[in-house]
């Protein structure tokens, strides 16, 4: 018969259980390796914003050339990044006022929204709300017409925020389809241009960057998402090794 | 022995016997006659080989063909495909770093963003 063998209770210490806990809620791909691949491009694209923060460029407009591109992934993701992989405090602000997501995908309080920071009507900073995960936004306010101070009213509500948050990304409705994403790169002079792989094509990149050399606006960078694996990975592997 | 006949009877078969074998006897020149006009060419055969192109061959050439239409279908679509799917290609035509490359993933993204847990950073 085997003896009855009590094992002595562990002591954990304070950083033990938090690095524990912080295991456990932190979310792991496990095994998908999409996801993985996904994460791991978003947070090579965070280091490329940490650096600009680190420069002291504070805001970062995003968008793309046509919808549907991914723009409000990419921001998303990339804050979660920034926020988890890099320590940062960013701020997104929604800046779509045709098909504004981020309140019903986070479950978010619909009330303040962008409009009520751009009119005036409440400060910036109680229009920020926070996610389940812990990400703060400005969520965007559905509208067909076009916000008359946009230009205005978004100079100052950067500078309310800047100094509550490290980062701020703007995400930004389409280039060719309304004019409130050259009106906010007056503004935010840096943007970065969201392309889906495959989809977008030359002519479209080439209308773009006519679109804004008018402005002065600058890409100072690109997302190329949404790329399609051809060749299977053991092809690569194969190759590579 | 000579079987008897009945009265009357051999004259009337005696009459009416010689018009019976003149009609047989014109009937058997006519058919001889008739099948001598006749004249074997060759003589039937069992074939060698099916009749027409073989299947093999017939495979093959559609094969081809479908080979072909596929590289044409290829060609075509390659002219007129001016999408950008490399990370050369959009620094080239931007003049802009590519910040990265994100594979392209089955599972709505968004969905999963928003499911996402609060981590240990985010909440202190």
């Amino acid at each position: 018969m085997m003896p009855h063998v009590t094992t002595p209770p562990v002591e954990l210490s304070l950083e033990a259980v938090i690095d524990r806990d912080t295991t456990i809620a932190r979310p792991r791909p496990l095994g998908r390796r999409a996801w993985f691949e996904t994460d791991e491009s978003y947070r090579k694209a965070a280091l490329f914003v940490s650096k600009m923060v680190a420069e002291g460029r504070r805001s970062l407009l995003f968008c793309s050339a046509r919808r549907r591109e991914g723009t409000t992934t990419a921001v998303l993701s990339l804050a979660h990044q920034l926020q988890d992989g890099y320590g940062l405090r960013p701020l997104v602000i929604e800046l779509n006022r045709r098909k504004p997501a981020m309140a019903k995908l986070f479950k978010l309080d619909p009330t303040p929204t962008l409009s009520d920071a751009l009119d005036g009507v409440r400060p910036a900073s109680e229009c920020v709300q926070t996610t389940a995960s812990g990400l703060s936004v400005i969520a965007g306010a559905p509208g067909r017409a076009a916000h008359p101070r946009l230009a205005s009213g978004l100079k100052r509500v950067l500078a309310e925020v800047e100094y509550s948050f490290d980062v701020v990304l703007i995400d930004a409705p389409p280039i060719l389809k309304h004019a409130d994403a050259i009106i906010a790169g007056t503004i935010v002079s840096r943007l970065i241009l969201v392309v889906e792989a495959g989809r977008t094509n030359h002519e479209v990149l080439e209308r773009v960057k006519r679109e804004l050399s008018p402005e002065d606006i600058r890409i100072a960078g690109t997302l190329l998402v949404k790329q399609k694996r051809f060749i299977p990975r053991w092809i690569d592997w194969w190759f590579a090794r | 022995m000579e079987r008897a006949e009945a009265p009357g009877q051999g004259q009337r078969g005696r009459v009416s016997d010689v018009p019976r074998a003149t009609e047989r006897g014109q009937r058997r020149r006519s058919e001889s006659r008739r099948i001598g006009n006749v004249v074997i060419v060759e003589r039937a055969t069992d074939p060698l080989a099916p009749y027409g192109v073989r299947k093999l061959t017939l495979l093959g050439i559609a094969f081809a063909l479908i080979v072909c239409a596929a590289l044409a279908w290829i060609t075509i679509a390659e002219f007129f495909d001016h999408g950008v799917y490399t990370a050369a290609t959009l620094q080239e035509q931007v003049d802009a770093p590519v910040l990265a490359v994100v594979p392209s993933s089955r599972t709505a993204q968004l969905r999963r963003l928003s499911r996402r847990t609060p981590t240990f950073e985010s909440i202190g």
